[in-house]
């Protein structure tokens, strides 16, 4: 077996000490600050939707899907290869300040649109295409910084430094939820409904500000500058990277023997997690959020840690085992959750109660509302809020029935170790790979080369993780089984995990050590 | 090794037929159905223009595998 990395640095144009950090920094704090904003939207779906996308608008509802989709998948690819090509033609640094400008007001001017009720149709229209420039401007970020980054690395130290990029998808995912959260508390939750959802919107003005003046004072790529300098510049990096065999046979590699298992399962680590406590466990709104927090802050360390590792033992092995771990443990792990959020098991007869009000709403029609709560052996406590609408006329109104769980200590604790499970298996796929990705392509394509598999990698095998698991679990259901099976929709990640864990581990390279120079 | 590479690349050409078969044929069922919701519409038009590209690009990986192209990558 050959050496999987050499601990020799060959990059002569690496930075050292407070000029590499400086480097990290304004690379990683643009990114994440783009993820945050990516974020906050589809954290505040629900508010979006009812200021924008009135449910009784059928047009409006259609934009608010294709809206919700668009940019997440079909858009970023399209940013990856707009703002790759550009990455290759002027320069790293100028186009991932570009990308951050553009996230950062698309992200400012949503809050500031009217709601449906002042400007018509035009209000959804306005959102969307913001949406639509917000996965553009993703699409372009990530391979600039992660290529920027690894450009200005140390050889044998790659997968170390590179880590520092991986950590902002994450960790923008936590900065939304907890600028969300306080400024809920903050104002209350009438205010929040009314124009608060707006604050978190506007607060990105300030951080893309301040992260576009640390950009400023960045240094184009020292590689990118050479091959400038000696003219081998390419001329046309997408026709270079996407219409030549020898190139476009490391872009399938990538995206079906790494991107795409690694898309899946950074998915179903954080968003079908998060979807799958709120939904399935009907878990409270805020205790989902806690857990999620509790296990993104212990796990997000794990990124560098499994970044450095490869940089000694190969990117592959540990991007592969990430994965291999997730088709072994889905199962089990969304069976445990279920299990410890369970409504199904022998209640405290003391402790539950039920009580049944009825009113007259605005419209004169009668409301009846009935709560109960219980509480079960295993500490957990359960409330089912049923509210039954008479109309005026004497017709009905199907029922709204709204469950919440509240876990006990231990079980709150076992939940947060289930989730933090699947965030160290998110960290060993996602931490290596863009050191992974960069050592793949040569300089003068890079930007493009990578950030195409990446996006189509995330942004589609990964991004629809939670549509394809609800799909897949609405088919299970049967007239024996009206309820289905609400693991179902673990076969989907676990199914393109699978492939492309036997497509890596036969024809990913091991070695790790490429001159990354050309 | 470059024997197993080569013939799992005639694999993955069957695995995107395969895959490109079922989606086309359980898209055309449920978007022909009587009733089609407004969900299952955006689901289908959403999914196979995206899926069926990529199930092509699996093919070409394929092809590329089977004629040896990833042979002098080192795997091990």
């Amino acid at each position: 077996m050959s050496t999987a990395t050499s601990n020799v640095n060959t990059n002569p144009n690496a930075k050292t000490g407070w000029g590499l950090m400086s480097v990290i920094l304004a690379s990683s704090v643009g990114t994440l600050i783009e993820w945050y904003d990516f974020y906050i939207y589809g954290t505040l779906a629900p508010y979006i939707a009812k200021q924008f996308f009135p449910s009784d608008n059928i047009t409006a509802s259609y934009m608010a899907a294709l809206g919700s989709f668009a940019a997440g998948f079909i858009v970023r690819p399209f940013g990856a290869l707009f703002f790759g090509r550009l990455g290759d033609l002027i320069g790293r640094k100028y186009t991932f300040l570009v990308t951050l400008l553009l996230m950062g007001l698309s992200t400012f001017t949503i809050g500031l649109i009217p709601g449906y009720d002042k400007i018509g149709i035009l209000a959804p229209i306005i959102i969307l295409l913001l949406r639509l420039l917000q996965g553009l401007a993703l699409g372009g970020e990530y391979g600039g910084a992660a290529t920027y980054v690894a450009e200005h690395a140390p050889s044998n130290r790659r997968g170390y430094y590179t880590g520092f990029i991986q950590t902002t998808a994450t960790v923008g995912l936590l900065l939304s939820i907890a600028v969300i959260l306080t400024t809920k508390n903050t104002l209350g939750e009438e205010t929040f409904n009314d124009w608060g959802w707006r604050v978190p919107f506007w607060i990105s003005i300030v951080m893309v500000g301040i992260s576009v003046f640390i950009r400023l004072k960045m240094q184009e790529s020292p590689m990118f500058s050479k091959i400038k300098h000696s003219g081998k510049l390419s001329t046309n990096p997408l026709k270079e990277s996407f219409g030549k065999r020898d190139n476009l046979k490391m872009v399938l590699l990538a995206l079906f023997g790494a991107v795409a298992g690694q898309g899946v399962i950074w998915y179903t680590g954080q968003f079908y997690a998060m979807s799958f406590m709120d939904k399935v466990c009907n878990i409270e709104f805020n205790s989902v959020r806690y857990i999620l927090a509790a296990a993104i802050i212990v796990g997000t360390p794990f990124f560098l840690i499994f970044g450095r590792w490869s940089d000694s033992i190969g990117r592959k092995w540990i991007m592969m085992a990430g994965m291999l771990l997730g088709i072994l443990t889905y199962r089990p792990i969304y069976q445990k959750m279920l299990d410890i959020s369970s409504t199904k098991m022998e209640v405290v007869a003391d402790k539950s109660t039920t009580g049944k009000v009825a009113s007259l709403n605005t419209a004169g029609d009668s409301v009846f509302t009935t709560t109960v709560v219980k509480a079960f052996v295993n500490g957990n406590t359960f409330k089912e809020v049923t509210v039954d609408t008479k109309k005026a006329d004497g017709s009905k109104v199907k029922p709204e029935v709204k469950k919440t769980v509240w876990l006990s200590s231990s079980n709150w604790w076992m939940m947060a170790f289930l989730v933090f499970l699947q965030i160290l298996y998110v960290t060993m796929v996602y931490g290596p790979i863009a050191a992974f990705l960069v050592e793949l392509f040569p300089t003068r394509i890079r930007y493009s080369s990578m950030s195409l598999p990446y996006h189509i990698g995330n942004g589609i095998f990964g991004g629809l993780v939670p549509y394809i698991a609800v799909f897949l679990v609405e088919n299970s259901k049967t007239s024996d089984n009206p309820s289905g099976d609400p693991l179902a929709g673990l076969f989907y990640p676990m199914i393109i995990a699978a492939v492309c864990f036997v497509i890596g581990m036969l024809y990913i390279p091991t070695r790790t050590d490429k001159n990354v120079q050309d | 090794m470059n024997t197993l590479k080569r013939a799992a690349g005639f694999l993955w050409m069957v695995v995107a037929l395969g895959a490109i078969w079922f989606l086309l044929s359980r898209g055309i069922h449920e978007l022909s159905a009587d009733k089609v919701t407004p969900d299952k519409k955006i689901f289908w038009w959403s999914i196979l223009p995206v899926y069926i590209p990529l199930m092509l690009g699996l093919i070409l990986f394929g092809w590329y595998a089977w004629k040896g192209e990833y042979d002098e990558l080192e795997t091990d």
